[in-house]
């Protein structure tokens, strides 16, 4: 069992040493004349999925495995999620959801399952069983999950506009979403820069500058403890202690209200550590809601 | 353990005087024996010299002037009119020197079971994971750490609690299961906790995959570290370990006899069941309350007492101790890397051990070429 954990470890160390340069700036093919800005489709739509390859939809997909969280978000923040057939078993946002079928969880994918509720397209956003749902005749489009930078949730978004052949909706959905982002920066520009905070995942887990999370404290203008951080990192508790946050955002408050080495952190002293949402989790719709809480929670002057 | 039966009850023999012991084993054990004093002190030095050295280095640069004059004002309150910044005391005094302790006990505790186990099992595989404890203990770790239980109810935190206990539940079901009337069959019990070893990894990797994708936090403490070491843990898991170490080390003369053979140990005045078991609880003990904060640390309980014998051989007057002093400072040097190797970024403890303390066995084994129990 040893030998397992340290397997996994290692891969997921790798993953977080890993800079991800392989997300390209936009996932519509060149070959076709940008149909979002007329806010009319043109099928053939095409995606290009992250082997590069291109996938074609000649018409809106009606059947669709979204084995994925903000995927599914999307298409049903887009008033298409009757489209939506099967998701994974992780999948719980809207409520809607939780009445379809899940088709797998963080290991494993039902294939069978999936063949028999005959699908038009299989979302997946990991390659592990990507030959196996090729070969079995499914449509496939696999992304990977976002893990930089937040504003792409607005590329996913137009890309399902596409697909489902709803680009107004999705127009209107991703211009919100940058319209509150930009919101968010006018609100700070003048502004010096903020506190510092620490962004705990799970014991003294936090986000590097490189992650989603760390771009929106980017964004936010504050000093994040987990600079140095490449991906996802354990931060030794020392530096911590030395950096001093002012915030602390954790699920687990009592790691650090019960530890006397933290009791004197500004975040403990001044009562500033938030427990945090799981709307950071998902890069879809809702992530912009997550960055206006944590916009709310540093700054309660500035966002009211 | 009820009465025992009448085939244990055998008449107490002195060792020096019984009549099977061949004029090897007198001039290995016998009255002549002078106690190495000099290689444990030496021992003892050394772990100094590293806990020294590593509560001075960190991820936080600290000057030595100031971890000096921070440790002499907090020991010997001796005021030093020296000003540092608060965080630094901080730093020494409720950071780095609870980990040393810390990580200092749980390497003699799980050193020092292993080589009890060792001896007790005459097996040179045998290590503090062997009967279950581990998996028991992650296991429980797992189901608080993965299920909807919040870790910390009423700021008591569960972890430490749940992994104790799915240690100590594993191994009593390994002893009830592999005891047969009033005997433990060493065999059996190494069988049955393998088996429940295995069952108990099996639903922690289940709980793991049927859970939140978020596995980092359970990897790491599957993989050990001390980055949660407090002065309330250790006084916790002290009155666990040194009583039970303490038990190991009285029985360093009766371990010798029982690698012997049981039976020749048997003649020779040693009630061999009733040792067995007192071993295996103290042993179990120990490291079920060191796990339980720090998780499954590999590789210490197996290697240090390997290291010993291939350097200074087998007597476990010697052994047990010195096994104890090298497990203590292997976890401390392995946890210094952890902390500074990519700091900020920690790195499991149990990461350095396998790394570190694989090849270095390797080498010792290849260049000895001889290892016995």
């Amino acid at each position: 069992m040893k030998v397992v954990y340290l397997g996994l470890l290692i891969l997921l160390l790798i993953a977080a040493c890993q800079n991800n340069t392989s997300s390209n700036n936009t996932h519509t093919c060149q070959n076709i004349a940008s149909p979002l800005l007329n806010n009319e489709v043109i099928f053939p739509f095409c995606v290009e999925d992250s082997y590069g390859r291109k996938v074609i939809f000649d018409g809106p997909p009606e059947r669709i495995v979204a084995y994925d969280a903000a995927a599914t978000e999307i298409l049903f923040a887009l008033n298409e999620g009757d489209r939506v057939i099967a998701t994974h078993s992780f999948v719980s946002y809207p409520a809607d959801v939780q009445t379809l079928p899940k088709v797998g969880d963080a290991s494993t994918l039902d294939i069978e399952l999936i063949l028999e509720l005959e699908p038009d397209l299989v979302f997946i956003f990991f390659p592990t069983f990507n030959e196996q749902l090729t070969k079995s005749g499914l449509k496939l489009l696999y992304l990977e999950s976002l893990n930089d930078d937040f504003l792409k949730v607005t590329e996913h978004i137009r890309m399902w506009g596409g697909i489902t052949g709803n680009t107004s909706a999705a127009e209107s959905l991703s211009l919100n979403f940058e319209a509150r982002i930009e919101k968010i920066k006018d609100a700070l520009k003048s502004q010096p820069t903020g506190p510092s905070v620490f962004y705990d995942t799970s014991q003294l887990w936090t986000a590097g500058p490189d992650t989603l999370v760390g771009n929106v404290l980017d964004l936010l203008n504050v000093r994040n403890v987990g600079k140095k951080i490449s991906g996802y990192g354990q931060i030794s508790p020392e530096t911590l202690v030395e950096s001093n946050p002012d915030i602390i955002f954790t699920k687990e408050p009592a790691f650090f209200t019960g530890n006397p080495a933290f009791s004197k952190i500004n975040a403990v002293r001044n009562n500033r550590i938030y427990i945090t949402s799981d709307l950071l989790d998902i890069a879809g719709p809702r992530f912009i809601d997550g960055i206006e809480e944590l916009a709310h929670l540093i700054y309660p002057n500035l966002f009211p | 353990m009820g009465n025992p039966m009448k085939e244990h009850n055998v008449t107490e023999i002195s060792a020096n005087h019984s009549p099977h012991s061949d004029a090897s084993l007198a001039r290995e054990y016998g009255s002549n024996f002078s106690y190495p004093w000099r290689r444990i002190s030496g021992g003892l030095v050394a772990l100094t010299i590293i806990s020294i050295l590593s509560v001075s280095l960190g991820s936080v640069h600290i000057p030595s002037t100031a971890v000096l004059e921070i440790l002499s004002n907090k020991v010997f309150f001796i005021d030093t009119h020296y000003t540092w910044p608060t965080s630094w005391e901080t730093i020494i005094w409720d950071l780095r020197l609870p980990r040393i302790v810390l990580a200092g006990t749980v390497g003699m505790a799980l050193a020092m079971s292993g080589a009890s186990y060792q001896g007790l099992f005459r097996n040179p595989l045998a290590d503090p994971y062997l009967i279950g404890v581990a998996s028991g203990a992650g296991l429980g770790a797992s189901i608080v750490m993965l299920s909807s239980i919040p870790i910390y109810v009423a700021g008591l935190n569960l972890l430490p609690i749940s992994a104790f206990m799915g240690g100590i539940i594993a191994i009593t079901s390994a002893f009830l299961i592999a005891r047969q009337y009033d005997q433990i069959p060493l065999t059996g019990l190494i069988l049955a906790g393998v088996a429940i070893a295995s069952f108990c990894g099996a639903a922690t990797s289940l709980i793991m995959l049927k859970s939140n994708p978020e596995l980092r936090p359970i990897l790491s403490w599957l993989l050990g570290g001390f980055i949660n070491a407090q002065w309330k843990n250790i006084a916790i898991i002290l009155p666990y370990v040194v009583p039970s170490i303490a038990v190991i080390l009285i029985h360093g003369r009766i371990l010798n006899l029982l690698h012997l053979e049981e039976k020749q140990a048997k003649q020779l005045g040693v009630h061999v069941e009733r040792t067995k078991l007192i071993l295996i609880l103290s042993s179990t003990l120990a490291t079920a309350a060191a796990v339980s904060f720090c998780g499954l640390i590999g590789f210490v309980g197996l290697v240090s007492p390997h290291l010993v014998r291939l350097v200074w051989g087998n007597d476990y007057r010697f052994l047990l101790p010195m096994s104890g002093i090298v497990g203590a400072i292997f976890l401390i040097s392995a946890d210094l890397l952890a902390r500074t190797v990519i700091s900020p970024t920690e790195i499991p403890v149990g990461l350095i051990t396998a790394f570190v303390g694989a090849p270095f066995f390797l080498y010792l084994l290849k260049r000895n070429r001889r290892i016995s129990i």
